[in-house]
């Protein structure tokens, strides 16, 4: 099994908003930085799942934005990790602003229990 | 000088019951305790004697719970398979077990019956469990 908590969360939120890591931020609002420090899990019989200690921030300058974004991304990613091949457990969600720069973090241990491959989507 | 050690990595190791390891192992453990009998007469001085007069073996395997979809399953005995055989009574509840240490090591067979079998679960985390075992009868290394 290969880890691909990374690759699932960015496309889960792939028309929410861009997800980049915090080397990509950029002053184009609404975004989304996320950070993943995932974990393997081992039984005697090889790996059976990853955990991934996982850190989204909302970034915006208009509050009511980083609120419907952060909401999309909340809905998003919590059907997304409950489909069966993994899951997730909610951690700490805060919400701050500083110079007119609104953010809200979100923290999730999320699960992989199965490989996962990025979608084909037919754009016939 | 040559090396004629070899060290094994601990996933080289299992215990089968009924030639099946416990699907979702994450720790297996083996203990040997002696039976120790003590003696004293007044021609020892007051120096106790002892005497080993056989072995309690035990296991103890730890893991996942987990199920697998197969039924009669060959290689592996999952959680379901593990809680019916908690449940046996008489000589249904003894299991032939053997014990394989990599490639390179002895084995070891004998009869077990399980003592303990817990389940634990809470909302957070996977379900574990802890499976004990005690040998009954000769334990003994398989030629």
């Amino acid at each position: 099994m290969t880890d691909s908590l990374r690759a699932k969360l960015v496309y889960t939120c792939r028309n929410i908003c861009p997800m980049v890591l915090s080397e990509d931020e950029t002053k184009v609002y609404p975004y989304a930085v996320y950070d993943i420090t995932s974990v393997a899990q081992r039984d005697k019989d090889g790996v059976y799942a990853f955990f991934g200690d996982t850190l989204i921030r909302v970034v915006s300058n208009v509050k009511s934005e980083a609120d419907t974004t952060a909401a999309a991304i909340q809905s998003a990613v919590e059907t997304a990790f409950r489909d069966g091949y993994s899951n997730f457990v909610p951690g700490d969600f805060s919400k701050d602003c500083q110079e007119g720069i609104w953010t809200i973090e979100m923290n999730y241990t999320l699960k992989q229990y199965a490989d996962w491959a990025e979608p084909i989507e037919n754009n016939d | 000088m040559p090396d004629t050690t070899s060290r094994i990595l601990g996933y080289n190791i299992a215990l089968k019951l009924n030639s099946k390891t416990c699907l979702g192992r994450t720790q297996e453990d083996l203990s040997v305790t002696p039976t120790v009998k003590e003696s004293i007469t007044k021609d020892n001085e007051g120096n106790k004697k002892y005497a080993i007069t056989g072995q309690e073996v035990t296991f103890k395997v730890s893991g996942l719970v987990t199920f697998d979809s197969a039924t009669g399953t060959t290689t592996t005995m999952d959680s379901d398979d593990l809680m019916d055989q908690s449940l046996k009574k008489g000589s249904a509840a003894e299991i032939p077990c053997q014990y394989y240490r990599g490639t390179t090591g002895k084995a070891y067979s004998g009869t077990v019956i399980m003592t303990n079998y817990t389940e634990s679960s809470n909302a957070e985390d996977e379900a574990t469990y802890t499976a004990d075992f005690k040998v009954t009868g000769a334990f003994e290394a398989v030629s």
